[in-house]
Order: structure tokens, then C-alpha cells, then sequence
């Protein structure tokens, strides 16, 4: 069995009077360790697929498993200690507590889980050792990106999910964090899921899923991704 | 206007609608408690214009020191502007009603027009009688009709359970009863409320008893003396029913009649004390006449008696020259009976002797006779015949003899015869010797015959004699036995007539002491009658001027208690919109400004599109100005209709005024409605300008997010290192955002605030009670004696009170107190009097002096102590203890020294002023007091006090305290016994009226909190829903997520809360000293309780607006928060 599953997941919403289907029978797997890129266009469902896989939403249909256990099946306080163990986000808009320094916005996050890693270490780990008592607004975008992911990771969680990391990020600084998830993964054998639109990303990617208007278009396994160094887009 | 904009406006609000609410809501309570509190002094004033205009309450009350004659209230009558008068009487004494003893003013009612009247719907007393003034209303039963039926007011607490039937008897008058009142005891036909009596709790002062009324009876005029003159009249003013009372129009009404009546005071006052004068003179004048009668009189029967003593005299001195002579003739009695005793007793013995020599001679007379005898025995025997022998024989010779000298003086002388003559003459001599011879034997015989004869005669004769002499001397023996008997009896008679004569004399002698004493008595008191009849005259050449006393409504206790409370309550109302403005606009400022930054973008996108700066500075306007204009309007409606109505109801436990539907005044409404709508519009300006000033471009970026900042708290660092991130984070929020804080603070605070100032009125009012009457007044009860209390009357009250402490004597018989205690522990004499102080720039201050017998225990009857600190205070000599609120009246502090007057019967100071001074303030909160010692008495006033009133530690057994009353009211000279937890009763009442207000405090500051706590929480919960929905993604739990936020909320209101309890000190202590009564002092003290509760409230609503605002919290959607940038 697969460390993750989709299996037929469906998503509808209704908006208004308006009906919208945003995942329509989503089918997928992935192993332990992989690092992968969901890639789609805007509105084709990747954003719902990381939210119900992160236990932010729910499915209204099919079956998500993650390590054995069924989260489509979690009530809200299950999906809550779910998020809290299990999973480690970063948004595109880092999502920082803005009263709190980098070292305490990770500690937010640590100061919760069973089996955190140390906050300084792991702002050491991203680079941010010498900014671990600065503001969030006293960062730059790609400082706060990666206190954001320090946060995540503190948490030692089994899946780290990533909704367009680089999105509000310039070119350079965007290698960088990708760099930094590649790093994560490889190094650590952590799984790291990325959601984007850019599908240059998916050169770095082990695992490479194509959404297209709530299903899965097509999967593949990259024998050989890239560094993310070396990428261009 | 572009109407797309408008539905903007529209849909802004719609969307948004806990936003606009809190502004509508916060503009309701600021403009809402503005206006209402504004307008509840007006409407007060309005019901009370109301009720006095309906029941002609009068405009002036004039009083004379000499009172009003009918001229008087003419020359009143007649004076341009006045409308009506009514003269009348009024009297204050103790009465006893359902028997207990009372203060009461008695005053004289126009029955015919009271009981013509229609006084059916509680405010309008109808009448056709324009003279019929201060009208009463009828509660129950109906208006007297006889002179001794009388109605009661009421509204006033008594102490028992008075009904209609029972009766009022008159026990004790400032003036003279029985010259005051032709009926003393009166049957209650009906309870009655007087708009002049408009505040039943304090009905006024008076001399007697412990110098305020208890009560006030309407009475039928002709239950006063008919010679008695009107003691007041009351007057209404033309127009003045048409100004409200107490208003500058009003009293502008008033003065010009008042100016009137001071105008024509001087021919008033003039006109009434020469007629009193004259009056008095004449009155004086029989007097004089009558004095001079009696004296005539007194005189006359001085002289009788006189008189009379002197004949009685007269007669004892005849009866004692009686006696006298009596006892001269007793004397000389005496004598003669013994002289006689001593004659008798010679007569006697002479008779003896008589006898014995009478026999002597006898026997010598019969020894010569027998001699004689035996000599003639033998003569016869010689002559040998016997004596019848020779007396024939004799015969026979002198008839021969003669015929012898015949025949002789026969024969012729011549010689012829011669010789026969010689022969005849010798024979005749012849015959003569014979016959001679014979003759002496004869003779002898007949000698000795006669001898015996001679002899038996004698013997005879004094046989006679004696036998005579001895009956003589038998006779004078017997008188003088019958003289002696006589004497005795003549001696008692004597003694008697002297005994007599003692008695008599002893008897005049009283009777001439008796007369001199009643003589002098008679003098004596003719002397005071003159003196005292000199003594009026001097009295009416000195009566004074009268004085004429012109009061108005200013100086009716009840109206003017009423219109400065309807005062104090403007006053309040100052203060307390401040606050709820001051939230306004801190609310609408951060309500605001949330709004503006919410809708920078779209606030570009307008600017993008060519709106003006105000063009979309109008919108948040509008909607700022609709917002507050709603709220603002339905608060001014709901809370002036409701608040002023509330606070007169609570008023009316106080006053007997009724209160009446509210209307809003315009102008004042409008000035709440401008001043709550301009406090947001100004904050919405603020909020929108600063925001405006950006431009487009920048307005399109997201807002750059506000920089967390290290607080001063991180300074410290252990204190810092030991608080989790949510505390951190807290702990920068909380002053992150300042005007957030600070209407947090502010509002919290006026919520806290409001709730101390309400709970700490309570602890003041209660403190009246419980400092008061259970720490301060030791003693339980008061017996006043008259001032003039005899001390034999002393004596027996000092038994009957001792008796009291032991249970014997006239306390046997009452009931021992359940408790087994006595019925008197303790008691302590002291003088008491009622007196006035005068300080500049103060109104007279009317105070009791205590004076006790014993200083040393006063302590055990009443506690001196400070008010802050409790350090005991001793009564000494250097000066006199002063009541708190009496020494803060008159602004004196320890040092100082005050001036103090008598009290005439009208409550003014009169005489010289006495100089005391002030050597402490002890802790006081009912009526006014100064103690002082004996000898500090007789230092200030020159005389040594006389003590005629009791204070003692009595039983709180209420049917043991009955009996003892009853017994100690019937000892003489006493006159009032009264339990001083009585007055408990009162202050309950008072309490009520502040529960009341408390309730309104407490609901005010309720939706105070909730307003503010709703808003804070509102804009955090919306301004941090990415910071929200961050945390649920991290596996916060909804507990963490709460406390996360809620948090804040918690420590602000907390701060608030605490800030709040440090104002509220100084709102209370503002309000119950504007609160604050004469002759009272609220406590100054908010209780540790009062905290306490004001703080958990708080924190009761703070935890309320955060149970209803869970849900949103709950609601927040992780996915579309985190959705997009902001």
C-alpha cells in the first residue's frame, strides 16, 4: 500500500447558486520519501486536492489514506490532531504570525507536536541562524518563506505541504526554497508534496501529478529529477 | 448622488452588520444615556410642577413672630400679583398615634373645601375655592368633618400599623396645648398625601423630640383655639402656575411678589404688632383691673382676719384677767375659810371656856343661894311663920295701915284728934315697924326667891346662849365646809378656765402665725401678681417688632429636596454620558478604521476610477452617520422614556410626588443626538482621511502588515522566556494595536466603573445602617424628660430606670425580654439641645448638643472615634467633639472653633453667639451632633447643664421594649421614649431607591461591556482570520484557538477592569457626595465585596460576549482565509 492514496475523491462546492466540482474523482498514489510536484492550471482542483490531503477540507466522496489511515473518514477534532502530528503546510504567503520572531513562530508551531525537532536547528537548517529574533516583517520574502518552512518542519510531520511556495517569491529566491524542499526531501527522507502552476518545477519532482479540471490527467515518475539549481522558467 | 455608490453604501452596511451595530448600538447608549439622564432632572421638576400645580401647592408661606390677624392677611390679599390666600394654623407637637409617641406638625385643613374636592386621579386635587391652597390628596378614607377627626399622611413610615379609627392624641406642644388647641385627641378618618410634605422622609425640624417630624395631621380649623391667631398664611402668585416650579421664570414670578410683600413688610409688621399690642394692653388692662380687685380684696380679708385675731385676743387677755381674778379669790377664799377654820375653832374653845365658867358661877350662885337659904330658913324659922303667913299678915297690917292713915286722914287736923292721931299715928308706926320687919323677910324671901329665880334664868339663858353659840359655831362650820367644797370646785373651774385660757391662747397664737404667714403668702403673691402684671406690661412695651418670615418654595423642605435632587441628578448626568461618549467615539474609531483598512482596495480601486477623496471619505460618513443616527435615535427614545421613569419611581420610595409620562425635549435630544453622531463622524473622518491620504498604487497592495514589535516586557527577560508564544503573542497584540487598547480600557473601565460606583452607593447607604446604628450608636434607646423636669420627677425616672437594670419595682411587671437580657443594661444622663451653627458662606447648620453627665463612659452609648483609622476619641475639656459631616457643613476642622445660637421656634438662631471650639471630628453619618463635657459647658455658656435626657442600652425584645415605653411615658415630666433603630426603617427605604439605581448602573454598564468586548473581539477575530485559520492549520485545537484570542480579550478586560476600580473610586465618591442628603453622610467606603463583585461581573460579561463570539471563531474557514493575500 501506497503511503498516500486518492481513491475516486470527490469535491463539490456550492457557490451561490452555482455548482463547482472541484475534485471529480481524483485517483493517485504516493511512496514514502518522494518528492512531488502537482502541477495544473489555475482552478483545476490542485489547491482542494493539498487541502483535503492536509485535513483543511474534506472530501465529499472517496477514499484519502495517509500511512494506513483514513482521513476522509476524520471528524473535525481527528483532522485537527491529524494537522497538528501528521502534516506540516507552507502557503504561498508564508502565513507568518506577524507578533511573533522567526524563532517564535516556529516554536508556535513545535510547541505543539509530540516529537518536534529543535526550532534553532532547524532555522539553522534553512539558513535563517542569524535572523532567529527578527519580526516577520523585518524579513525579506524568501526569509519569511523559509521561517515558514522551519515551522513546517519543526513539526517533524510525515508529509510537508507546500501550496505554491514561490509564488509570491522573485526568481532567485524561488530556486532557493525549492532548493531547500528538494534538500528536505532528499536529505531527510521526509515526503514533500508541491502544488504550482509552473510546470518547470516538475523536472525536480520524483513524482509529477497532472490536474486537469478535478481529475488526475496523467502521473509519472521522474527516474532522475533535476537539482532545482539547475531548473529555468 | 451616483446611486451605485449609494448601493455600495447599502450593502457595506448589510454586509457588515455586527460593525454597524456596535456603532448604532454604542451611539444608543452615549446618546441614549445622555439625553435621558439630561432630561430626568427636568422631568422630575416637571411631575413635581405637575403635582403642586394640581394640588395650588402655595408660592410663599408667610409666618409672624406675632402671627396674622385678619388685617394681616388682607393687607396679603390685597397685594398685586397675589392670587389667593389662605390663612391657617399649624402647631408642632408630640402626639401619640396607635400609641406610639410622635413628632408631629399639626396643621389646620379647610374642611368644607377639602371635602368639596375631587381628588380621584392622585396628582389634581379639584377645587372651586381659589383660597383653598396646598390641597391635600385623599389616599384613603375620607376628609375629616368634626373638629376631632383629623388625616395623616400616608407616605410616611410608622413605626406601628396605623389604620383609620385609631386616634391621635396630643401629648406635649411647642406652645401651650391648651391655649393652642380646643380638641386634643382626634380620630383618623383618612391618609392623605400633601404636595407641601413632598418628601415623606424628611418632613422638616422642630424643637421637640429629636428634633425632625415624623408625621404630619390635617386637622379642621376650628380644632385650634378660636382666640389663637393665624399662625401662617399661604399665598399662590398669579401666573405662577404657569412657569415650572423652581425655574428662573418662576422664581422671577415669585420675586416680584416677594419684592412686593418686603415693600409693605415694614407697614405690615408695624400694623400687627400694634395690634397685638393693643390687644395685649387691653387684655393687660382687665388684669390691672382685676389685680387691683383682688388685691382690694386680699386686703379686706387680711384686715377681717386681723380683726377678728384681735378680738380673740381682746377675749383671752378678759379671760386671763378672770382667771386671775379667779385665782385672787380662790386665794383669799382659802384665807377666809382658814381664818374662819381658825375662828370656828376659837369659838369653840371660848364656848368651852364660856361654859366651864358659867358652871363656875352658877355653882357660886347656888352656893350663895343655899347660904342664903339656909340664912332665910333660919329668919323664917325665927319669925315662925312662913312666908305665905307673913305675907297675909303683911296685908292685914297695911290694910290695917291704911285704914290707919284712913282714920288719921279721917280725923280733922286739929289738937282735938291730936291725941287720937298720935294714938292713930303711934299705931300706924307701930304697924309700919311690923310691916317693916315682915317686908324685909319678906323681901328677903322674895330676894332669894328671886336669887333662885335669878339663878334658874341664868342658868337658862346661858344654856341658851350656849346651846346658840354652839348651833352658831355648828353653822359656820358647815359654811365652811360648803366654803371649802366651794373653793375646790371653784379651783377647777379655775384650772379649767386656765387649761382653757392655754388652749385658746395657744390657738391664737397659730392663728396669728397662720395669718402672718398667709398675710405674707397674700402680699407675696399680690406682690407677684403686680410684678408679673408689671412684668407683661414690660413685655408689651417690649414686644419686639413682629418679625415677618416670607419663605418660598425654596425653603419648603419637601419641594426644595425634590428640586436639588431633580439637581444632583443633572449633575450626575454631566459625568456619566461622558463616559459612554468617550467609548462612542474610541468604538466608532476603531470600528472605523477596521472598516477603512478592510476595504483599502477597494478604496483604490474608487480612486483608480476618479472618485474624490471625499466622495469616498462620504461613504464611511454615511454609513458612520446612519449608523449612529439609528442608534442614536432609538436609544434616545428607549432610555428617555424609560430611564427618567425608572429613576422617579425610585424616587418615589422618597417622595410622594407621582411620576408622570416623560416627554423629550427637543433641545436636548437634539444636543445628544448632535454630540453622539458628531463623536462618530469624527472618528470616522479620522479613520477615513488617514487611510485616504495614500495613493492608488499603494492602496492596490496589500496593506503592509503592522510590524510586530518587542514590548517592554521582553526586557524582562525571565519573566519573558517563561510565557509561551501565545502569551508572547498576546502580550504584543495587546499593545500593538493602541486605540483597540485603549477603548478596551476606557470601556472596560467605565463598565467596572459604573458597576463600583452603584455597589459602593449601596455599601454607603448600607454603612448609614450598619456603622451607624451598630457600631457607632451604642445605645439603644432615648427617654427625654421636660427641660424643666422636677428633680423629685428626676428621682422617680432614676428608680423607674434603675428598676429597669434589676427588674424589680414598676419593672416587675414587664415582660423579661426573650433573650434573658435586661431590660436596661446601662443608662447615662445628658442634656441634649437643639441649637444652630453659623459659619460665612454656609446656609445655618441646625445641630443637637450633647451634653453627658459623664463624659468618662460616653464612650459606652455613643462611639467617638476618626473615620479613617478608628482612633478613639476622648471628650475633654479643650473643646468639643464635632459630628463629620456637621464639621465638614460648616468647612471647621480640629483647632477651629465654631459659633453657635440658640434656636427660636421657627428654627432661626437667635441671641448671642457661643464660641466652641473644635477639638475633634468623630465618624457621624445621621444628623448633626457636637459633644462636649460638663465643665466645657460651663466654660461656654456659663451655667451648668441641666440634664433631662436619657441615653441607655436597652433590649432589643420588641414586646419587652413596648411595656417599658408604655411604663416610662407614664413616669411625670417624661415625654418622649424612642428606640433609635427605629430610624433603621428610613435608610431601608433610601436603600431601596438606590437599588434601584444600582440595577440601572449595572444593565448600563453590562451593555457597555458588551459593546465594547463585542467590537474588540469582533475586529480581532476578523482582522487576524488569516492568523486564525494559520493556527487551525497547525493543529491548534478550537480550545487553543479560543484562548488564543479570547485571551486578549481577557487580560485587556482584566487591565480594564482594574483601571476601572481605581475610577470608580472617584465616580463613586463623586456621586455619593452629589447624592448625598442634609443631614446625612453616605460611608466613604466601597467594601472589599463591592470590588470584588464589580470585577467578576465584569469578567462575567467579558466571558458572555466571548461564549457568544466562539461561534464566529469557530466559523473562520481555514481554506479561504489562507486563500489570498490580504
Amino acid at each position: 500500500m501506497a503511503f498516500v492514496e486518492f481513491r475516486d475523491v470527490h469535491k463539490k462546492y456550492t457557490m451561490g447558486e452555482v455548482k463547482v466540482s472541484a475534485a471529480d474523482g481524483m485517483d493517485f498514489e504516493i511512496e514514502k520519501g518522494e518528492l512531488v510536484v502537482i502541477v495544473g492550471p489555475s482552478g483545476s482542483g490542485k489547491t482542494t486536492l493539498l487541502n483535503m490531503l492536509g485535513g483543511m477540507d474534506t472530501c465529499t466522496s472517496g477514499e484519502i489514506v495517509l500511512d494506513g489511515n483514513r482521513i476522509d473518514q476524520y471528524g473535525e477534532k481527528e483532522l485537527t490532531y491529524y494537522r497538528r502530528y501528521d502534516i506540516g503546510f507552507v502557503f504561498q504567503f508564508y502565513n507568518l504570525v506577524q507578533n511573533l520572531t522567526a524563532l517564535e513562530n516556529v516554536e508556535l508551531a513545535s510547541q505543539i507536536c509530540k516529537d518536534p525537532l529543535d526550532a534553532e536547528e532547524v532555522l539553522g537548517q534553512v539558513g535563517l541562524s542569524h535572523r532567529i529574533s527578527n519580526f516577520p516583517a523585518q524579513l525579506s520574502g524568501g526569509e519569511q518563506q523559509r521561517v515558514a518552512i522551519a515551522r513546517a518542519l519543526a513539526k517533524n510531520p510525515k508529509l510537508l505541504l507546500c501550496d505554491e511556495p514561490t509564488g509570491a517569491l522573485d526568481y532567485k529566491t524561488g530556486k532557493a526554497i525549492l532548493k531547500l524542499l528538494q534538500d528536505t526531501c532528499w536529505n531527510t527522507g521526509r515526503t514533500v508534496i508541491v502544488v504550482t502552476h509552473n510546470s518547470a518545477f516538475t523536472e525536480i519532482a520524483n513524482r509529477v501529478i497532472h490536474i486537469k479540471e478535478g481529475k488526475v490527467e496523467a502521473m509519472e515518475l521522474n527516474e532522475h529529477p533535476l537539482s532545482a539549481e539547475t531548473i529555468e522558467w | 448622488m451616483n446611486s451605485i455608490f449609494n448601493k455600495d453604501i447599502l450593502r457595506s452596511i448589510t454586509h457588515s452588520l455586527g460593525r454597524f451595530l456596535s456603532i448604532a448600538i454604542i451611539a444608543a447608549l452615549g446618546v441614549g444615556f445622555y439625553a435621558a439622564l439630561r432630561m430626568t432632572g427636568p422631568d422630575m421638576r416637571l411631575a413635581g410642577d405637575e403635582y403642586y400645580d394640581g394640588t395650588h401647592l402655595s408660592d410663599i408661606r408667610v409666618m409672624s413672630s406675632l402671627g396674622l390677624g385678619d388685617e394681616d392677611v388682607e393687607t396679603l390679599r390685597g397685594i398685586e400679583g397675589v392670587e389667593a390666600v389662605m390663612p391657617g394654623y399649624q402647631s408642632d407637637v408630640i402626639a401619640e398615634i396607635a400609641d406610639e409617641r410622635y413628632t408631629v406638625s399639626i396643621h389646620s385643613l379647610d374642611t368644607e373645601s377639602a371635602l368639596a374636592s375631587d381628588t380621584s386621579d392622585g396628582t389634581n386635587a379639584v377645587s372651586d375655592n381659589e383660597d383653598y391652597i396646598n390641597r391635600l390628596i385623599l389616599v384613603e378614607g375620607a376628609f375629616p368633618q368634626k373638629a376631632d377627626e383629623c388625616v395623616i399622611g400616608a407616605d410616611v413610615v410608622m413605626g406601628t400599623d396605623v389604620q383609620i379609627g385609631d386616634t391621635v392624641t396630643l401629648i406635649e406642644g411647642t406652645q401651650d396645648l391648651e391655649d393652642t388647641f380646643e380638641v386634643k385627641e382626634y380620630t383618623i378618618t383618612g391618609f392623605v398625601r400633601s404636595s407641601y410634605y413632598a418628601s415623606p422622609t424628611s418632613l422638616g425640624s422642630t424643637s421637640l423630640g429629636n428634633g425632625a417630624l415624623d408625621q404630619f395631621v390635617y386637622v379642621p380649623e376650628t380644632a385650634f383655639s378660636a382666640d389663637l391667631p393665624y399662625t401662617e398664611a399661604y399665598l399662590t402668585i398669579e401666573g405662577a402656575r404657569d412657569e415650572l416650579s423652581g425655574s428662573d421664570s418662576y422664581q422671577a414670578v415669585v420675586d416680584e411678589v416677594l419684592k412686593r410683600i418686603d415693600e409693605l413688610e415694614p407697614q405690615l409688621v408695624t400694623d400687627r404688632t400694634a395690634a397685638v399690642k393693643a390687644e395685649a394692653q387691653e387684655e393687660l388692662d382687665e388684669g390691672w383691673e382685676e389685680f387691683e380687685k383682688e388685691k382690694a380684696d386680699a386686703l379686706q380679708q387680711l384686715d377681717d382676719a386681723e380683726a377678728e385675731l384681735q378680738s380673740g385676743k381682746r377675749e383671752l387677755d378678759d379671760a386671763k384677767a378672770q382667771l386671775n381674778d379667779a385665782w385672787s379669790t380662790i386665794v383669799s377664799s382659802e384665807k377666809e375659810i382658814e381664818d374662819g377654820w381658825d375662828d370656828y375653832n376659837g369659838g369653840v374653845k371660848e364656848l368651852k371656856e364660856q361654859r366651864k365658867a358659867a358652871e363656875v358661877g352658877f355653882a357660886d350662885a347656888e352656893a350663895q343661894l343655899e347660904t342664903n337659904k339656909a340664912q332665910l330658913d333660919v329668919a323664917w324659922a325665927q319669925a315662925g311663920i312662913t312666908y305665905e303667913q307673913a305675907q297675909g299678915s303683911l296685908s292685914a297690917i297695911q290694910q290695917g295701915i291704911e285704914q290707919a292713915e284712913q282714920a288719921l286722914a279721917a280725923l280733922p287736923d286739929t289738937e282735938d284728934y291730936a291725941e287720937q292721931r298720935k294714938k292713930l299715928e303711934e299705931t300706924i308706926a307701930s304697924l309700919k315697924t311690923q310691916a317693916q320687919g315682915l317686908q324685909t323677910l319678906i323681901s328677903y324671901q322674895e330676894q332669894y326667891d328671886a336669887g333662885v329665880t335669878e339663878l334658874n334664868k341664868q342658868k337658862q339663858t346661858a344654856e341658851q346662849e350656849f346651846a346658840f353659840a354652839e348651833q352658831q359655831l355648828a353653822s359656820a362650820k358647815q359654811k365652811l365646809e360648803r366654803g371649802e367644797a366651794q373653793l375646790k370646785s371653784g379651783k377647777n373651774e379655775y384650772y379649767a378656765g386656765k387649761s382653757e385660757y392655754e388652749r385658746g391662747l395657744a390657738e391664737y397664737n397659730s392663728g396669728k402665725a397662720e395669718f402672718e404667714e398667709e398675710k405674707a403668702d397674700a402680699l407675696r403673691q399680690l406682690d407677684d401678681a403686680e410684678a408679673e402684671l408689671k412684668n407683661a406690661q414690660k413685655d408689651i412695651d417690649d414686644i419686639e417688632k413682629a418679625e415677618l418670615y416670607v419663605l418660598d418654595r425654596t425653603k419648603y423642605i419637601g419641594a426644595e429636596s425634590f428640586r436639588s435632587d431633580a439637581t444632583r441628578i443633572d449633575q450626575i448626568a454631566q459625568v456619566f454620558p461622558f463616559i459612554f461618549f468617550l467609548v462612542a467615539a474610541l468604538v466608532s474609531l476603531t470600528t472605523m478604521t477596521r472598516m477603512v483598512n478592510e476595504e483599502r482596495i477597494l478604496i483604490g480601486t474608487y480612486k483608480a476610477l476618479g472618485y474624490s477623496r471625499a466622495r469616498i471619505t462620504s461613504k464611511y460618513i454615511v454609513y458612520a452617520l446612519v449608523a449612529s443616527l439609528i442608534g442614536g435615535v432609538i436609544g434616545l427614545i428607549a432610555l428617555t422614556q424609560f430611564l427618567p421613569y425608572f429613576i422617579m419611581n425610585a424616587y418615589a420610595i422618597v417622595y410622594a410626588v407621582p411620576p408622570r409620562p416623560t416627554p423629550i425635549d427637543i433641545p436636548t435630544a437634539a444636543i445628544a443626538l448632535g454630540l453622539g453622531i458628531g463623536i462618530t463622524l469624527l472618528a470616522t473622518w479620522y479613520a477615513a482621511t488617514s487611510t485616504l491620504h495614500e495613493v492608488p498604487a499603494s492602496l492596490m497592495q496589500p496593506r503592509a502588515p503592522k510590524a510586530g514589535k518587542r514590548i517592554l516586557l521582553e526586557r524582562v527577560k525571565p519573566v519573558w522566556k517563561r510565557l509561551s508564544f501565545s502569551w508572547k503573542v498576546t502580550a504584543r497584540n495587546i499593545f500593538r494595536y493602541k486605540q483597540r487598547f485603549f477603548m478596551a480600557i476606557v470601556g472596560i473601565a467605565g463598565c467596572t466603573a459604573l458597576l463600583l460606583t452603584g455597589f459602593g452607593l449601596q455599601n454607603a447607604i448600607n454603612d448609614i445602617i450598619d456603622k451607624q446604628f451598630y457600631e457607632i450608636y451604642r445605645y439603644d434607646m432615648v427617654v427625654r424628660a421636660d427641660d424643666d423636669v422636677l428633680p423629685s420627677e428626676k428621682d422617680n425616672l432614676v428608680t423607674a430606670l434603675d428598676n429597669c437594670i434589676s427588674g424589680d419595682g414598676v419593672a416587675s411587671d414587664i415582660e423579661a425580654p426573650a433573650d434573658g437580657s435586661q431590660l436596661i443594661t446601662e443608662y447615662l444622663w445628658t442634656k441634649t439641645e437643639n441649637m444652630i451653627a453659623v459659619a460665612d458662606g454656609v446656609k445655618d447648620q441646625r445641630f443637637e448638643l450633647v451634653v453627658p453627665e459623664d463624659p468618662a463612659t460616653f464612650q459606652d452609648y455613643i462611639t467617638l472615634r476618626e473615620r479613617v483609622g478608628h482612633e478613639s476619641l476622648e471628650l475633654t475639656d479643650e473643646g468639643a467633639i464635632l459630628s463629620e459631616k456637621f464639621a465638614s457643613q460648616l468647612g471647621v476642622s480640629v483647632g477651629d472653633t465654631i459659633e453657635v445660637y440658640e434656636e427660636d421656634t421657627v428654627g432661626n438662631a437667635m441671641g448671642e453667639p457661643y464660641t466652641i471650639p473644635v477639638a475633634g471630628i468623630t465618624e457621624f453619618y445621621v444628623n448633626q451632633y457636637l459633644f462636649m463635657t460638663p465643665t466645657l459647658y460651663g466654660e461656654v455658656f456659663g451655667e451648668q447643664p441641666h440634664y433631662a435626657t436619657v441615653y441607655a442600652r436597652a433590649t432589643t425584645d420588641v414586646a419587652s421594649r413596648a411595656e417599658m415605653s408604655s411604663m416610662l411615658l407614664e413616669q411625670d415630666g417624661v415625654k418622649t421614649v424612642s428606640y433609635n433603630d427605629e430610624q433603621i426603617d428610613s435608610y431601608r427605604t433610601m436603600l431601596k431607591s438606590v437599588d434601584s439605581v444600582v440595577v440601572v448602573l449595572i444593565i448600563a454598564s453590562a451593555a457597555l461591556a458588551f459593546v465594547v468586548l463585542y467590537n474588540l473581539t469582533n475586529i480581532n477575530i476578523s482582522e487576524r482570520q488569516r492568523e486564525i485559520a494559520t493556527l487551525k492549520v497547525l493543529g491548534f485545537t478550537r480550545q487553543e484557538v479560543n484562548s488564543y484570542i479570547f485571551r486578549e480579550t481577557m487580560i485587556l478586560s482584566i487591565i480594564g477592569a482594574l483601571v476601572g476600580l481605581f475610577l470608580g473610586i472617584f465616580l463613586e465618591a463623586f456621586v455619593v457626595q452629589t447624592a448625598e442628603v442634609d443631614m446625612v453622610m453616605f460611608g466613604r467606603e466601597i467594601h472589599g465585596l463591592s470590588f470584588l463583585i464589580s470585577f467578576a461581573l465584569t469578567m462575567v460579561f467579558t466571558v458572555l460576549v466571548m461564549w457568544f463570539m466562539h461561534p464566529k471563531l469557530a466559523r473562520i474557514d481555514m481554506v479561504e482565509s489562507l486563500k489570498s493575500n490580504e
